[in-house]
């Protein structure tokens, strides 16, 4: 008999999951949790946890880990609507067991528990679309988004290493128009300098559009 | 780093001038008239009958100097050269004084003898004298001016010095009359026209003289030679018949070759009707209204006769940077009392445009601020619509992440409750509710993955094309995709977006219509340049009637220029084909 706890602040995720444990012969419901507090108040001992990623009054991955030092036998797998590649890294590097996402089939979800109760890493089958769908919806949460096209203009230049003046040559503008921009752009990325604002251009990998 | 901002033609100081003055008493002209007076005593003094003595005739030429200081003295540039002519036109006198002194009884032949035997050096005397009193600043027109007078003074002595080496006491007498006459006309014109051409200029035109002269006459002496050889009846008039036409058709070739020589110094002067067209060319065509702007920089610089011009847009007033030497005269553009731009010219000469090239430039003004207001407006709008198109994008990832994070885990956790309940008791109800759930929640991906463009944000269309592909794949059917080896590079991201919801929809109608086995996406490049894209399936077929998806798609194919149908497939099944241009929107 393999014990669970869910924790998941969506009522109708957590029913759902709590029936689907339920249904299966093989797993207890040991406790049900809808925040990190009631999760960490249960004082039974699962083999498995189930762990939404948001909760309300904290992250499901430091959640997972506390869990796991509490009763170091416990496997812990993140349950979560997104498909975050971050989120993916950050589960596995704090140790936890799996990474499964709340859209796969229920039958998936169950035989994931099995799996990671086995001692066994488990990672979302079909996460494909899921990652399409997934990095579809995520913002652009680069300060990027918060720049607009005449702005976006100029930076496209000078991540492709031109001076102010080639710039200013390039836009037909004035060297000071330019730098004004820039210093514009640099306080909307929120950064302290042009060499930094060009940094954080090519990290979120800016390209020319022509 | 230099620029000097235009100000305008500065105009002379108003004379103040003395209180006589300023009853319209102008003391200064009355002066000269005086001068020029008492110059005239020793002339009328000389008539002898009807007949001029020599000395009488050159007393006369200077006469010619007194009426130019009365041109010349009344205004402040010119005042203190005026002064020296109006000296210059009391010259005859003071001659006529010093005879006097000499020998009063033959004061005349005195006078005359002075005249002859220092004649050239008084001559002398006042051009140098004229020449120091001439206005001296250092700026082109200034110098330009000295350069014109010194070289009449030098053709005047020569006309002098050569009339008394060469002929007798009479004709030597005439010439220096007409050569004092014609330098007081000419430094009259020199002294008090604004603009004077650099010497160069005329010697030029005396070049193409000379080089259509010699060649019309050794031409003509040609003539003569072959007349007189083959024994025509009269060679010297077929030989002057020669010369003279060569001359005739000389002459336009020598204005065409000064035209050219004008034209490169000063430009052409003024817009034609090719240069409005070589502007106004593109217009159409070029996605980038800048290139309007250097077009008309370049046409600026051809009218002008200057070699760099350029438009720079904005208030900002532009500054030059180090390794850009020269010196850039700055004009303003102004539309409506706002300042939209400055035209830059980079100056040849110090001291700045010759006046005839301002004088262009001033009159191109205000069409290059028009075009420079019209250029910024259209890149104004453009990047309005791409920020609002951006916007949107924005709103709509937003609005599909509330759906997906709103709806999607409602439909996850009934799934979950259904499932467990078939486990307990499976019943058809719930079987077909739980398949229901999991349609929903693929639809829900599907929508969300399709709409949006941010699958596209790091501009991998095919390995976007091929991860939407397998996100449908999957219950027994095969969804597969081929595509182009030239897909990708290239596309804008408007047409990069339109193709991947292009197939999104197209997969999306095939499997939710048709009930295929198999869908077949076909992306690529097609031999005339345009992308083709091809969703067959496999299912029912039938007649598609266009939903919001499919009315929205070929809304999108037609703005960006492209066109989209959906035809039977053989031998069942639905095709959609979809042609979008690489570029996007034409017009």
């Amino acid at each position: 008999m393999i014990g669970v706890l869910l924790v998941d602040d969506h009522p109708i995720v957590l029913s759902g999951l709590a029936a689907l444990v339920q249904s299966d012969d093989g797993l207890q419901l040991l406790a049900t949790a809808r925040s990190v507090a009631d999760a960490s108040a249960v004082t039974t001992t699962p083999d498995v946890a189930l762990v939404d990623l948001d909760l309300p009054d904290g992250d499901g991955i430091a959640l997972g880990a506390s869990l796991k030092l509490r009763w170091p036998t416990v496997r812990v797998v993140v349950l979560t609507m997104h498909a975050d590649d971050h989120a993916v890294v950050r589960s596995l590097s704090a140790g936890l067991d799996g990474y499964l996402l709340k859209d796969s089939d229920p039958e998936e979800i169950l035989a994931a528990i099995h799996t990671v109760a086995r001692g066994t890493m488990v990672l979302g089958r079909g996460a494909t679309a899921a990652v399409v769908a997934a990095a579809a919806i995520a913002p652009r949460t680069d300060g990027l988004a918060r720049l607009d096209t005449r702005e976006l203009e100029i930076l496209e230049l000078l991540v492709q290493g031109l001076t102010t003046a080639q710039a200013a040559a390039r836009l037909f503008l004035a060297p000071k128009t330019i730098r004004n921009r820039v210093s514009d752009l640099v306080g909307k990325l929120g950064v302290t300098s042009r060499e930094d604002a060009i940094e954080l251009a090519k990290a979120s990998g800016i390209k020319p559009r022509r | 780093m230099a620029a000097i901002q235009h100000h305008g033609d500065v105009s002379g100081d108003p004379s103040s001038g003395t209180g006589i003055e300023r009853l319209g008493f102008p003391t200064a002209v009355v002066g000269a008239a005086l001068a020029t007076g008492v110059g005239m005593i020793p002339v009328f003094a000389g008539i002898n009958g009807n007949r001029m003595p020599p000395a009488a005739t050159v007393s006369a030429g200077w006469v010619a100097l007194g009426l130019a200081a009365a041109l010349l003295v009344d205004r402040p540039a010119t005042r203190r050269v005026g002064s020296v002519f109006a000296g210059c036109a009391v010259v005859p006198a003071i001659v006529g004084g010093v005879a006097l002194i000499q020998d009063r009884d033959r004061a005349w032949p005195a006078f005359a003898r002075l005249w002859d035997r220092y004649g050239w050096l008084i001559v002398a005397a006042a051009l140098v004298a004229i020449a120091l009193s001439v206005d001296r600043a250092y700026d082109r027109m200034s110098r330009r001016r000295l350069v014109w007078l010194v070289s009449w003074s030098a053709a005047l002595f020569g006309a002098v010095l050569a009339g008394r080496l060469t002929a007798d006491e009479g004709r030597a007498a005439v010439v220096t009359m007409i050569a004092l006459w014609a330098f007081a006309a000419a430094a009259t014109r020199i002294l008090l026209t604004g603009e004077l051409r650099p010497i160069v200029e005329p010697l030029v035109d005396a070049a193409l003289v000379v080089v259509a002269v010699a060649v019309s006459g050794a031409l003509g002496l040609g003539a003569l030679a072959a007349g007189r050889w083959s024994r025509l009846p009269s060679p010297a008039a077929s030989a002057v018949f020669v010369a003279v036409a060569a001359a005739a058709l000389s002459w336009p070739l020598g204005i065409w070759l000064r035209r050219r020589y004008l034209e490169h110094r000063y430009g052409r002067g003024t817009l034609t009707p090719a240069d409005v067209a070589v502007i106004t060319e593109g217009l159409h065509r070029d996605a980038d209204p800048r290139e309007l702007l250097a077009k008309a920089a370049a046409m600026v610089a051809a009218a002008s006769g200057h070699q760099e011009v350029n438009i720079v847009l904005g208030p900002d007033e532009p500054d030059h940077p180090r390794d850009q030497d020269g010196v850039f005269l700055h004009h303003a553009l102004v539309v409506g009392g706002d300042r939209v731009g400055t035209l830059a010219i980079r100056l040849e000469h110090p001291e700045g445009p010759e006046q005839r090239q301002s004088q262009v430039v001033t009159r191109l003004l205000p069409t290059v601020s028009l075009v420079a207001r019209a250029v910024e407006l259209a890149i104004e709008a453009d990047q309005a619509r791409q920020d609002v198109a951006r916007e949107r994008d924005l709103e709509r990832s937003r609005i599909l992440g509330d759906l997906h994070d709103g709806v999607g885990p409602v439909l996850a956790g009934l799934s979950m409750r259904v499932q467990a309940e078939l486990r307990r008791d499976p019943t058809p109800l719930l079987e077909v509710l739980g398949k229901e759930l999991a349609d929903c929640r693929g639809d829900l991906r599907r929508i969300v993955s399709g709409l949006t463009p941010s699958a596209l944000h790091d501009g991998d269309l095919a390995g976007a094309l091929a991860r939407l592909v397998d996100s449908f794949a999957g219950d027994g059917r095969t969804v597969s995709l081929r595509t182009g080896p030239t897909l990708g590079p290239g596309l804008t991201p408007e047409v990069t977006v339109a193709v991947y919801r292009c197939v999104a929809e197209g997969i999306t109608n095939a499997l939710r219509h048709g009930d295929p086995s198999q869908v077949i996406v076909d992306v690529g490049i097609g031999v005339d340049g345009r992308i083709e894209i091809d969703v067959c399936d496999d299912g029912t077929g039938g007649n598609v009637v266009p939903g919001v998806g499919l009315t929205s798609l070929l809304r999108r194919a037609e703005q960006l220029g492209g066109r989209l149908h959906v035809e039977p497939a053989q031998p069942t099944g639905v095709r959609l084909h979809v042609e979008l241009p690489v570029a996007g929107a034409a017009a």
